[in-house]
């Protein structure tokens, strides 16, 4: 088993055995990120975004003790809101349609001028980001909503994290990176 | 730091804060709702599974009823009441259901007031 994901396996453990902090923790840290992808991937309709995701988190208390530390606890979480949704599909009649991309190529966008707002509402791309964030360290996640999804100063960021603005500016550069990384594989299939 | 940035950088950032606009937040209400119901779901989780008291009822009841019938037999025949016992092993049931009521009340009691002081 790889050691990658000690520590949401700690995590997931403690909250197994039913520790309130780590709970506390646990929900602080996945609860808007997995409503966000269900929003997206649902395209926007939200009453029933917030559904699906009380859905999801009833599920993952149950079943957190069959979580093994194979991949991130955050994308084991998306895993579990994505069955929800494609139910939700399912149920309603409908094509699973969030995940098809326009004929406009994303990946030649980003490194030219400002993204069009035709791509930037794309909900496909959106769903791409936040499951891409998934895959980033707990560290580089935190730093990146906070700064930009936020709008939170460095100054601010760096109090929270305990850490100074220089290592902060420097934590944004890494996991932008990171991020742009795990992107580019990603949008190889939108 | 801005100057260095690249298209790309740019576009995440705003990638980034269109993903989490007003749009993908949830109301603090409904956060804060599935949040207690979460907490419940999981102290219930953590509290031990009790045998199923019906069935301990259920089950005590009928081995009292079987002791009586069988006590009522033997008494029948003109045998006196320490000799019933000593005839028949399910006098001895009768004896022990009667003791196992105020027993169990007792358990009972006690544990709702340790439940109330907790």
């Amino acid at each position: 088993m790889s050691t990658e994901y000690e520590d949401d396996l700690e995590l997931a453990g403690r909250v197994s055995r039913g520790d309130e902090d780590a709970f506390n923790t646990f929900y602080a840290h996945h609860a808007d990120l997995v409503f966000g992808f269900i929003v997206h991937l649902l395209k926007g309709k939200r009453t029933d975004a917030e559904e699906i995701w009380q859905d999801t988190f009833l599920a993952a208390i149950r079943r957190l003790p069959s979580y093994q530390g194979q991949g991130r606890l955050l994308s084991w979480l998306y895993g579990i809101a994505r069955h929800k949704v494609s139910d939700f599909w399912r149920r309603n009649g409908m094509e699973n349609s969030a995940l098809i991309g326009s004929p406009r190529d994303p990946r030649e966008l980003m490194d030219s001028g400002p993204l069009p707002d035709e791509v930037l509402n794309r909900s496909a791309l959106r769903v791409r980001l936040i499951e891409a964030l998934a895959e980033l360290p707990g560290d580089y996640r935190l730093a990146l909503i906070a700064r930009y999804a936020e709008e939170r100063s460095v100054e601010d960021i760096a109090r929270q994290l305990g850490r100074s603005y220089k290592a902060v500016e420097s934590l944004l550069s890494r996991a932008k990176a990171a991020l742009r990384a795990v992107l580019s594989c990603r949008m190889e299939d939108l | 730091m801005n100057q260095q940035e690249s298209p790309y950088d740019r576009n995440l950032e705003k990638l980034i804060r269109a993903s989490f606009g007003p749009d993908a937040r949830l109301a603090p209400e409904t956060r804060n709702q599935l949040y207690r119901r979460l907490v419940a779901e999981l102290r219930e989780t953590r509290r031990p599974k009790e045998f199923p008291k019906g069935i301990l009822a259920l089950f005590s009841s009928l081995v009292f009823l079987l002791a009586v019938t069988s006590v009522l037999s033997v008494w029948e025949t003109g045998v006196q009441w320490p000799q019933i016992f000593a005839l028949n092993p399910f006098g001895l049931l009768v004896l022990v259901n009667l003791a196992y009521l105020p027993i169990s009340s007792l358990v009972i009691i006690l544990r709702r007031k340790s439940w109330a002081s907790a």
